[in-house]
Formats: C-alpha cells, sequence, structure tokens
C-alpha cells in the first residue's frame, strides 16, 4: 500500500486518496475543431510507460485536493509531489515531462490557443 | 419563529436507541453530542476581508494549519481544506452565526443535519480507533486540537482531539453514524464500553 | 503397551510439574506445559506423523520451526478446526485435538501408499499428461484427486472465533526477536525512537533460546536473556509482540503481521490480530533456515535437520532418538554431535561430505571420541515406519559416484545438515533483489526498494557475535534515520565456536550407479525429487518459474523454505549452468499460511457493510414496508397490506398517487449546494442545457455526460439566488458527481468563482404527489401561496410545513402535480408523520421505489443507470430537446459529435407492448428480429425497465434497441427460457404525453 504524501495533509495511505490518470492532459479551449483523431487523442490514449510516470490523485477522503505526483511504476517510488498547474521540479520529473508529456501538452495549448 | 422546536427531533443514534450504561471502569465512553449546529465555511484565508467576518462572528480566525481545529466559546472551527472550514457549535447557535456569516458576503452552509458527531473517549479510546483507522494516533504525531479526515472501518469520519483522556470528537454523515455507533461498540467490546446518554 | 518416553532427565524451558494431555489421531498423550505438539510427539516417541502429499511415504517430524514440510495436522474439530498446521508451531494445550492428514484410513495403514510403488508411473507432471483426457473430464478426475491428495479438511460451518485488525505505526519495525533482533530493538529504543519487535515463537530469544554452547558477557546465552528483554520491557515506546509473524512487507514501510493468541488467553480475545504496520524503518532480523542433503531415501522417519535435534534436545528436553548418527556438509551439525553427546546420546557416526573437516569443533568431536568420517556420504537408509539404518560409502574425487565398500550403522534417527538459507522471504517480497553467495552456497540480501536493513542470520552472518553486532549498528542507525539521537552501549561478549567454511555437495550420488534419482528428496512437502527437477530440464521446463510450477517444488504451505535452494542446485547441474544463471522464483506473502479470517476481521456480519437509512425509516418499518437496496441505501420498495402481493401492493400505490395522492421518501436524492460568482458558467459547462438566464426560484432538469457524450447523471437544479443553486444528483450518483464536479474545478477551471457542498444528508425529502396534493399540503403549509399562478411547476418556495421550516419545490418524477418537501434530517420523521395524518382524509397512500419507477416508466423518465449503462447517449435516449445547439462548449459536446456516435443503427430507447397483455417481459431480456431454435440470434437491443401499469392495465416496457425509433409499430421478439414474447414497438411514453398533468 502507497504511503501518499498529500501536500495539506501529509502522508497517507493510498485507500484515501483517488486516482486521477495521467497528468498534464489539459482539456482543449475549443473541442469542436479537433479531428475525432486528435479529439480522440486528448479523450482516451495514454502514455503508460514503464517508469516515470507523471499522474494525478485527489485525497478523497481527506482534504478532497487535487494534485500532480512523479511515480516510477516499476518501483512505486514516489519522487515528487507538485500543485495542478504546475510542472515537476525534481530534474527527473521534469525530464519525464519532456520526454512523453510536452508533445501533448503543446498540441493542447496550440488547441487553446486556436480556441482563442 | 415557528413552533418546530415543538417537533420531534431525531437522530440518528436515537433510532439505535441504546440504553445509557455500562462499566465505570469502561475502557472507553461513547455518546452522540445531539442536534450540534455545523457550518461550512469557504473563503480564502489571506483574505483580510474573510478572516475578519470569520474572527469578529466566530471569535477566533480559521486555523490556516492543515489538520488543526481550534476551540473558543464552545465552538470548535476544524480545518477541512486549504479554503475550507467547518464550524461546530452547540445546538440552536448556527442559526444567528449562518446569518452574520452570510451578511458578511462568506460562502457559508448550513450542514447542521448532514452529519452527526459521536464523542469518544477514555484510556481505551486510541486502541479502538487504532482497529479501524489508518492515523498514528499517537501522541507524538496527535494531540489536543489535532483534527484529521480519515475513514473509520468503512466510513469516512472527520475527527479531532478534544482532550487528553484522551477524547476524540467523531463526525460522521448521518447515514453512517449507526453503522459507526455499532463498530465503536464492537471494537470497544474487549475493554468495556460505556453508553452516555446525548 | 507402555511407551517408550524420550524425556531427558533434565534441560529444556518446558515445566515439568505442569503435565498437559493431549490427543493425537484419537490416541490420549501426556505432554508437559511448554511443548510444543512436536516435542510432546518426539517425547512420546511418536516418530510417524504424516502420510506424504503424492507418495503417501510414511514421514515424520523434520523441523523445529516454521520451516516443518511433513509435520502438518487438523487442529481441533467441529467449526473451530484449523487444517495444515505445523505440528512445530502448535503450542501444547490441555484438551488439543489434532490429527494427521493426508492418509487413508489409517496413519499406520494407509492405502495411498501404493502410489509409493507406483511413483515410476507418477513423474513430474503426471496429473496434467494423465487427467487431460477426454476432454472435459477434469471436473470428474478433480473430485477423486482432491480426495486422494487433500490438505486437511475446511471447517463445515461459520468460524466460532473471531479476529480482529489493528493499525500500528513506529520509528522501527524489527522482524525476529534472535541475537540480531533483540540487539537491533535494544539499540533503537534506547534511543526513544517508537520501536516494535516482533517474532513468531512464544518467547523472545530466537536461537539464543535453542543454544547451551553459547556464553554471553560470563553467562550461558538463555540467562543472559531475561535481562536484555527485561530492559526492553521497561521501555515506553518499545513494543515486544511474541506469536507474531510478520507476513508481508509491502510498497513504503506497510508490513502486515499476524498475532497469534496465548494458549492461556481464553476465547473472549480475537483467535488472530492482523496488525497493519506503518514503518519508518524495517530490520529484517529473520534469520536463516537449515537445509537438508538430498540423496537416496532422505524422507524416513527419523531423518532430521540437525539444528532442530539439538533445539528439541536443549529447548524442549527431548530426544529425538537414543542412537543419532550426523550427516553433514559443515561445522554447525558437530554442535548437534556435541549436544548430543552431553545429554549422554549415543552418536554412532558423523559422516562428512568434506575430505578433510578441520577446526575447533571438528577437534572437539573427535576428542569426544566419536567417529568422523571424512569423505563419506549417506547412499542409502533402511526402515519404513522408522529410520533403522544407514549405509555409508567414500565420495569419489568429483563427488559424482562412490568408492569403497559401503557400510551400515544402525541408528533411529539422522541429524541432516546441507547448510543455511537465509530467510530472505520479506526483504524480497518488499522487491529486494538477491545476489548469490558461494561460500555461503545460499542467496543473500543485495539492494531494496523499502527502508529496509537485512541483519543476522538473514544477511547470512552465522555467529551470534556478528548478529549482536549488526543487529546493535542496525538498530542504532534505524532510530538516527527516523530523527532520534542514538545512545551508546556496549556490545556484549560472546564466547562461542568459530566455524570453518562449509562445502556444498547438491546431489548425494544414488547408492547404485545410473540409478534415477527417484528417493532423493528435494522437496518433502510437494513429494518432488532430484528425478522430477531432471525431467522438467528434459521437457524443456528450465527457467525457474516453469520448474516451480511444472514440478511444483516449492508451492504449499512451506513455500521451499527447506527446499528452494537445493532444487535451484539440482537444476544448475542438469543445465550446467552456475545458481545465479537459474535464479529464484519470486516471494510471495503470506510468509506463513495465514487464516483467512483474520483479514475479513470485524468485516462481516452487521458490520460488513454500512446500510444508509433515511430520517423515515423507523415509519416505513413500523409500518410494514419491505425494502430494496440501493447502493448502501435501504429503501422502502412496497408497503404491503396484509395479504397482498407485491403486485396487488405496487398497483394500489400506483393508482393513490394518479387519482388522490401519493407520498415518497425521497431523502436520499444526492443534494449539492453551490455557491459563487461562476456558479451559473459552471453549470452552463457541465450540464448539456442552458443555464445562464435561470431565475431565482426557478428549477430546470439537467443531464450531464462524460467527455465521451454519454449519459453520466441527471436531476433538476434550482436557482436559490444570484449566486446560488440547489443540485440534485441521483441517489447512487450523489458522490461520484460530486467528485467529477470537484475535479472539474480543480484540474481545469481551477479560475472559476464556485465552491461545492454536499447537503444530501442534511435534507429530509417528503414528494407528495398527485391531483390532492396541493390541496393535501395547503392543509399543512399556510405561509406559501400554493396555486399554480403563484407557484409554478419547476419553482421553489420557502415556507413552513406543519410548523417545519421548509424548502418545497414543484418538480416531478411522476407526471402528477408534485411538491418535494426538504426539511432538515431531524425533522424528517416529523414531517412525514405530519403528512401521513392530514393526508389520511384524502385518501393519502405512501408508495415505494417499485411504484416510483412505474409512475416514472409510463411517463417514459429515464433513470440514469437503467435505461443508460454509459453507452447511451442523449439523442439515443430522443432527448435532443435538451442539448444545446447554440453553447459552443459544454462536457460532452465534442464526444457527442464524433462519427460513429451519429450513426442511424444505435440502439435507441423506445417503447415495448408485449402482445399478451398478461406478459410482463423480465428486464435485461434481449431483444431479436428474427427468432431461432438455438442461440445464436441476431440480438438488436434489451429490455432496460418492465412492469405491469396499473394506470395502463397492461404491461409496459422500455428498451434500447437498434434503430428503433424508426421501427415503431413493428413486432420484434424477445427469446425466453421457457416462451418467445412477441412484443410491438412504441413511443417511450405511455400516460399523458403532453405532460398536462403535473403542469396543472
Amino acid at each position: 500500500m502507497l504511503l501518499i504524501d498529500c501536500p495539506w495533509c501529509g502522508p497517507r495511505d493510498d485507500a484515501e486518496f483517488h486516482y486521477g490518470g495521467e497528468a498534464h492532459t489539459l482539456r482543449p479551449a475549443d473541442p469542436s475543431a479537433l479531428s475525432d483523431e486528435e479529439f480522440a487523442e486528448y479523450l482516451f490514449l495514454q502514455q503508460n510507460p514503464r517508469g516515470l510516470h507523471l499522474e494525478r490523485w485527489c485525497h478523497s477522503d481527506g482534504c478532497r485536493r487535487w494534485f500532480n505526483m512523479v511515480r516510477d511504476t516499476a518501483t512505486n517510488r514516489i519522487l515528487e509531489i507538485y500543485p495542478m498547474g504546475e510542472l515537476p521540479r525534481s530534474r527527473a520529473g521534469l525530464a519525464a515531462w519532456r520526454d512523453n508529456w510536452r508533445r501533448n501538452s503543446a498540441a493542447e495549448l496550440n488547441a487553446r490557443n486556436r480556441g482563442g | 419563529m415557528a413552533d418546530h422546536g415543538a417537533q420531534a427531533c431525531v437522530t440518528p443514534i436515537d433510532v439505535l436507541a441504546t440504553p445509557p450504561g455500562g462499566p465505570r471502569d469502561a475502557g472507553i465512553t461513547i455518546r452522540e453530542r445531539r442536534l450540534l449546529g455545523k457550518l461550512l465555511l469557504r473563503g480564502d484565508p489571506h483574505d483580510t476581508d474573510f478572516n475578519d467576518i470569520v474572527q469578529r462572528t466566530v471569535g477566533t480566525a480559521p486555523p490556516i494549519t492543515p489538520n488543526r481545529c481550534v476551540f473558543h466559546d464552545a465552538l470548535a472551527v476544524i480545518w477541512l481544506g486549504p479554503d475550507e472550514w467547518l464550524v461546530v457549535t452547540p445546538p440552536g447557535r448556527e442559526d444567528g452565526l449562518l446569518d452574520a456569516l452570510a451578511a458578511g458576503g462568506v460562502a457559508v452552509t448550513d450542514v447542521s443535519d448532514q452529519s452527526t458527531v459521536i464523542r469518544l473517549s477514555g484510556p481505551r479510546a486510541r486502541e479502538v480507533l487504532a482497529q479501524g483507522c489508518a492515523l498514528d494516533l499517537h501522541p507524538r504525531s496527535f494531540s489536543v486540537g489535532s483534527a484529521a479526515q480519515s475513514r473509520i472501518g468503512r466510513v469516512r469520519t472527520t475527527l479531532w482531539q478534544v482532550d487528553d483522556r484522551p477524547g476524540y470528537d467523531l463526525l460522521v454523515s448521518c447515514s453512517f453514524a449507526a453503522w459507526l455507533w455499532t463498530w465503536l461498540t464492537d471494537a470497544g467490546g474487549e475493554f468495556g464500553v460505556r453508553v452516555e446518554a446525548g | 503397551m507402555r511407551r517408550r518416553s524420550n524425556r531427558l532427565e533434565k534441560g529444556g524451558r518446558i515445566d515439568r510439574t505442569r503435565p498437559v494431555r493431549f490427543r493425537f489421531d484419537g490416541r490420549d498423550f501426556e505432554g508437559l506445559s511448554g511443548d510444543t505438539l512436536a516435542s510432546a510427539l518426539l517425547a512420546n516417541g511418536v516418530s510417524l506423523v504424516a502420510r506424504s502429499f503424492k507418495y503417501h511415504r510414511p514421514r515424520g517430524i523434520v523441523a523445529l520451526g516454521a520451516e516443518e514440510p511433513n509435520a502438518l495436522v487438523q487442529c481441533g474439530i467441529g467449526n473451530g478446526t484449523t487444517p495444515n498446521q505445523r505440528a512445530t508451531r502448535i503450542e501444547l494445550t490441555d484438551g488439543l485435538i489434532a490429527a494427521s492428514q493426508n492418509r487413508w484410513p489409517l496413519l499406520r495403514a494407509d492405502i495411498g501408499a501404493i502410489n509409493s510403488l507406483l511413483s515410476p508411473l507418477l513423474p513430474a507432471g503426471f496429473y496434467y499428461k494423465t487427467f487431460m483426457w477426454p476432454p472435459g473430464w477434469w471436473l470428474r478426475y478433480e473430485h477423486w484427486i482432491r480426495r486422494v491428495a487433500g490438505l486437511g479438511r475446511a471447517p463445515p460451518g461459520p468460524d466460532p472465533d473471531h479476529y480482529r485488525q489493528v493499525h500500528a505505526h513506529c520509528d522501527v519495525l524489527v522482524v525476529g526477536a534472535g541475537p540480531a533482533g533483540l540487539a537491533a530493538a535494544a539499540a533503537a529504543g534506547r534511543s526513544g525512537a517508537r520501536v516494535i519487535l516482533a517474532d513468531e515463537q512464544p518467547e523472545p530469544g530466537g536461537s539464543l533460546l535453542d543454544e547451551d554452547d553459547v556464553e554471553i558477557d560470563g553467562r550461558p546465552a538463555a540467562d543472559w536473556l531475561p535481562a536484555l528483554i527485561a530492559d526492553l520491557q521497561a521501555m515506553p515506546e518499545l513494543t515486544v509482540l511474541t506469536r507474531t509473524t510478520v507476513n508481508g512487507l509491502h510498497d513504503h514501510g506497510f508490513l502486515t503481521m499476524l498475532q497469534h493468541r496465548a494458549p492461556h488467553e481464553g476465547s473472549g480475545r480475537p483467535r488472530c490480530t492482523l496488525w497493519k504496520v506503518r514503518a519508518r524503518q524495517v530490520i529484517l532480523a529473520t534469520g536463516a533456515h537449515e537445509r537438508p542433503l538430498v540423496f537416496s531415501d532422505n524422507d524416513r522417519p527419523g531423518i532430521m535437520l540437525a539444528s532442530a535435534v539439538r533445539g528439541y534436545i536443549t529447548r524442549y528436553g527431548v530426544t529425538p532418538g537414543r542412537r543419532v548418527a550426523v550427516f553433514c556438509s559443515n561445522d554447525d551439525a558437530y554442535r548437534t554431535a556435541l549436544v548430543l553427546v552431553r545429554h549422554g546420546v549415543e552418536v554412532p557416526a558423523i559422516v562428512d561430505v568434506r575430505a578433510n573437516p578441520a577446526g575447533p569443533l571438528v577437534d572437539a568431536v573427535r576428542a569426544a571420541g566419536l567417529a568422523v568420517h571424512a569423505g563419506h556420504a549417506v547412499a542409502g537408509t533402511a526402515g519404513w515406519h522408522r529410520l533403522r539404518s544407514i549405509t555409508i560409502r567414500k565420495l569419489s574425487g568429483d563427488g559424482q559416484g562412490f568408492t569403497g565398500r559401503r557400510r551400515t550403522i544402525s541408528c533411529d534417527t539422522l541429524a541432516v545438515s546441507g547448510g543455511w538459507t537465509p530467510a530472505v522471504h520479506l526483504f524480497s517480497q518488499g522487491g529486494g533483489s538477491l545476489a548469490w553467495d558461494e561460500a555461503l552456497g545460499a542467496f543473500l540480501p543485495d539492494a531494496t526498494l523499502q527502508q529496509a536493513t537485512p541483519v543476522g542470520g538473514c544477511a547470512g552472518t552465522m555467529s551470534v557475535a556478528g548478529c549482536l553486532a549488526e543487529g546493535h549498528a542496525a538498530g542504532g542507525a534505524a532510530a538516527r534515520t527516523a530523527g532520534h539521537e542514538e545512545i551508546e552501549a556496549p556490545l556484549p561478549r560472546v564466547l562461542e565456536h568459530s566455524q570453518s567454511l562449509p562445502d556444498h555437495l547438491w546431489t548425494v550420488p544414488p547408492g547404485r550407479p545410473g540409478r534415477p534419482l527417484a528417493k532423493h528428496f528435494v522437496d518433502f512437502q510437494n513429494d518432488v525429487t532430484a528425478a522430477d527437477v531432471h525431467l522438467a530440464a528434459r521437457e524443456g521446463y528450465t527457467s525457474v518459474e516453469h520448474l516451480k510450477r511444472y514440478t511444483t517444488t516449492g508451492m504449499g504451505t512451506d513455500q521451499g523454505k527447506t527446499s528452494n535452494i537445493n532444487a535451484l542446485a539440482i537444476m544448475g547441474e542438469v543445465l550446467g549452468s552456475d545458481i545465479p544463471g537459474v535464479g529464484h522464483t519470486t516471494f510471495r506473502p503470506p510468509y506463513t499460511p495465514a487464516a483467512i479470517g483474520a483479514y475479513a476481521g470485524r468485516t462481516i456480519g452487521t458490520l460488513f457493510d454500512p446500510v444508509r437509512t433515511t430520517a423515515m425509516d423507523p415509519w416505513h418499518r413500523a409500518h410494514g414496508a419491505t425494502f430494496e437496496h440501493v447502493g448502501q441505501w435501504m429503501r422502502a420498495w412496497y408497503y404491503p397490506r396484509p395479504g397482498e402481493s407485491m403486485r396487488q401492493a405496487v398497483d394500489r400505490e400506483v393508482t393513490a398517487a394518479r387519482e388522490a395522492v401519493g407520498l415518497l421518501d425521497a431523502s436520499t436524492l444526492g443534494k449539492i449546494d453551490i455557491q459563487g460568482a461562476d456558479a451559473a458558467e459552471f453549470l452552463n459547462r457541465v450540464y448539456t442545457n442552458s443555464w445562464l438566464r435561470l431565475q431565482p426560484g426557478r428549477a430546470r432538469y439537467g443531464l450531464m455526460l462524460g467527455e465521451d457524450g454519454m449519459v453520466m447523471d441527471d436531476g433538476v437544479t434550482t436557482r436559490l439566488a444570484e449566486n446560488r443553486f440547489h443540485m440534485t444528483t441521483t441517489t447512487g450518483g450523489a458522490g461520484t458527481v460530486l467528485d467529477w464536479l470537484e475535479e472539474w474545478l480543480q484540474t481545469e477551471w481551477p479560475d472559476l468563482d464556485v465552491r461545492l457542498t454536499s447537503v444530501t444528508e442534511h435534507w429530509a425529502v417528503a414528494a407528495l404527489c398527485g391531483p390532492r396534493s396541493r390541496e393535501l399540503l395547503g392543509r399543512l403549509c399556510t405561509d406559501v401561496d400554493l396555486s399554480a399562478e403563484a407557484f409554478p411547476f419547476m419553482s421553489m418556495r420557502e415556507g413552513t410545513v406543519a410548523g417545519i421550516p421548509a424548502r418545497i419545490f414543484r418538480i416531478s418524477f411522476s407526471g402528477e402535480i408534485s411538491f418535494e418537501i426538504n426539511v432538515r434530517r431531524r425533522h424528517g420523521l416529523a414531517l412525514w408523520e405530519a403528512l401521513v395524518a392530514a393526508g389520511e382524509p384524502l385518501g393519502l397512500c405512501p408508495y415505494g421505489t417499485e411504484a416510483m419507477h412505474v409512475l416514472r416508466a409510463e411517463k417514459g423518465f429515464i433513470i440514469v443507470g437503467q435505461e443508460t449503462d454509459g453507452t447511451v447517449t442523449p439523442i439515443d435516449l430522443g432527448m435532443d430537446w435538451i442539448v444545446s445547439k447554440a453553447k459552443t462548449d459544454f462536457i460532452g459536446k465534442r464526444g457527442l459529435a464524433r462519427r460513429d456516435l451519429l450513426a442511424p443503427d444505435r440502439k435507441q430507447l423506445v417503447g415495448l407492448l408485449s402482445e399478451d397483455p398478461r406478459d410482463v417481459i423480465p428486464e435485461g431480456a434481449q431483444v431479436v428480429e428474427t427468432v431461432r431454435s438455438r442461440p445464436p440470434m441476431t440480438m438488436i437491443g434489451h429490455v432496460t425497465s418492465s412492469y405491469h401499469s396499473p394506470t395502463c392495465g397492461r404491461p409496459i416496457a422500455l428498451a434500447l434497441v437498434k434503430g428503433g425509433r424508426s421501427m415503431v409499430g413493428e413486432t420484434v421478439s424477445i427469446p425466453l427460457a421457457d416462451r418467445v414474447v412477441g412484443a410491438v414497438v412504441s413511443e417511450p411514453r405511455f400516460f399523458d404525453p403532453e405532460g398536462e398533468r403535473m403542469h396543472g
């Protein structure tokens, strides 16, 4: 059982948390401007790496706040917990974001810009 | 004022009709704190207006340290989140406080009947809670004024420590209160359970 | 016949003044307080305690502790019986009843032993190979195989005992209270750290309890112990738990421990307590297990591990035999020889595979006048129910064969040692990697993902001095890491035998060259022989995981504690590989078998799952309601009068609601208080329709979609004030919808000023519906103008009802004029009773959820989760009217526009009218176009709701049917198990399609 350090409540058993899937999947500002394929990319496709994974959690039985986490899916080691809307601060976490998540986010940022 | 005070007030633990009693040297004592007022406040703790209104009406500023509660004039203000607090009042004081806070522009919701409070105290209270609660309640990490939202058994519970007997207030949704009450009597059975009237 | 006693004159930690009576296999015996079942059986000269799993060979006790592979017994009788208990771990109590397993009809005359003669026909994989034919017959075989091969019986009824679970937290958890663990706990405890020291035995001490040849600080180890343990017990933050097995090490310092009730504790105490521990630091002082040597007929009763022979003498004052030979590859077994001699037991020979054993222990044994046969091995053994003799021969130089003549030595016991295997189970479970140590001949802990430090035997350190030093250092370091200042203390001085290096002979050659190794047992519990390992290799099962599953070695209740290394080594020999090349299997929790009851804990009976009830529940109960579970809620289903069937009760309730007035407890609906300047904008984004211009005091129905366009929840939301709304959700969706909305606010739209608060339970809700509901409400509520003009459909007013402050909503889920009265929960019952009393003269009838379903189905109102299943869009439901075309975006808008969701042949909501007006189609039934005599048939849809409608005087059903809207008027078929129902497709509304009644 993971011990997750809620940024507000401190370390708690993972049973108190709700897993929210991959982080940094910004919702496009104007979804209607996307093709079915682009929309599917946003809605259904995830990275699912063996290794560092950027993911969202909610302390649902506690303060109900959402936050981001960098977790190694092979070892369950938690490298870092960081606020929603921000990027990882650790070197490894930031590298993972650059390698696997930035493309995703950039596409969405473009979409957001297109939507004005 | 309407005559609703004359209407029967029924709490979820009234329904169980547990007779008061039990051994004097019981390991734990449980009691429903009936019909307490409960108000949920939302606001930015760094906003001076918000803080001032809360200070003026409640008598104390909301705690900004997570997992803490403050006691003032029979009220308890419990930290629930970075912009969320629960004010627990003696029965009947919630209406006036609600009006005062709302008049000050605070986002406040009356949740008095959303949940009830069970007071658990006694020398074995910690051991009883440990049977269903994953929090570390050792005095080094949880003491008077500590508060936490967690689970007890299968039920979401907010608890805060009120004294060193030790005593805890357990806030639980009304529809889960009977289950928690039963759970406490079961978990405490080995140590002796005393039930006090609410 | 008087049984010969093997109890020694003196020694042991047993209480000779307190005899204990017990029964084994129907015979009465006497042991002593402090005995285990195993030591008491040995004291009584009982050497045959089990039959082996596959060949039903006679087996005896092999080990002293948890690693025992043979002596599995069924303990207790009736519902309290427990199978697969290791006799070595059962504390003897007065009246204990135990029975051997895996034998029929009797242990001494077991019919299954015929398998032993057939053993050439029962190789590894025999069951897999044989019982595959003919196809489908496995179930018949299985019944027979399980009966013959079963490991004990499950109790016939509910467990009379109870079990508890406890959460615990500590700075340092020390696993094992042997020398290393004790030293670690002492060092950590002195610093003031919160320490738990857990050990599976009844008293702390571990191997120090067994060794009478070790002195610490000038005293025998066992005499030195009590002062240390008293010190530990005096530390306020240190907890010593005995009879407690740490059986799992998981991520992030989470461990599970199983604590067993002591025999002297009554049945008021839990039989087992499952501890769930979160430890900042873990010290693994789990020790090591001795392993046997693999030689011909090495499984006869009387052949035991050398350390176990020693332990039975020193701890229990029992000698397992009167003439004990020793067979070993290391010095440690020489200690056993010396202990035997000290206690006056005859030691006819020490057979050592090493060509030139040397060192102080060897010298001491020779000085005692014992015969050491260096470079020899046991080539065979004799005796059926008990060892009678061994045959030894000189090993050839390469250890692959024998030279010289064979010599037979008579003995009743053989103490065997093939070396020591560190108990790395927990370390490995926690994701730790292992490294092979050639000198020790074992895998040792290497890297770990956890804050876990292996010490002592677990880390390959076998001397007492080394264990104490390592434990001491690790305990101090762990406390320091957990934030406590270490307090210096001197290390005790230890006097013990020094040992020279062991040798490793993984397979003793067969007595006659070229013979298969069919009686060279590797895994006693699973009857796996060296020949089986060879066979697995020949058949290609060379991966270590395949080897395990094909031969079953390392499986079962002992998980290969004594057999794993030998099996891997033999596989290595066959493959010409080294042992690290073979690798090892994964260690999994639990370390020793655990009662399932401990994992259930108190989550049984009434505590199994919370049952949620409303404020009006006492009334429902008092008035004979039947209930249905809706999630965790218990809702009144219908209120049968004496003699009424369900159908009659529901018909009566529906008719009353349509013709007079009905009353429903609607308290369970989810309710969310929404406040903030952006509340309307927020609703506009999460609902499919438009919310910006809703006036305060007015309400609107809303549908929520997932981002994929599928219907997720629905409900009526009311604007209480400019910046405040009261949202309702489905009963089942209350929690998920709140979480979902909060997620959008926090993760996508943190800029919106919106606050959400659940008020589901703050409000008790009584819903009046029917043509006389206004009249009834008027009798109890005088401060609200209830006229249709002043209080129109889809609006809300505040007032008092029966003197209780209330919010009254004019919304309808029945199609009738309806008022949903919300009061604080504390007044819910009083409100209900007042409504019932006032309504009686008007023909009021309380109705339950079944009538509610009928009423709404007659109107074609959907229920999310019944008409929808996560694959249904509003368009499929014919609810296009609620999907805004004008809004540029809302959650699900883009998803709804996906190509596939626009296809005309999607399943669409329609009505179904069965051709036979008495036939209520079962919900969930499949709709087909063409009926065939047997499946498969092309299914075009399914029935989502189906009831008898008293209003229509016939059955009605709702269904999702492919392209259903274009099929109105056509006939479809619904094949059932016993008949085929024909039904006409209709519009999904059966009553008052224009909705005139509810607006009135």
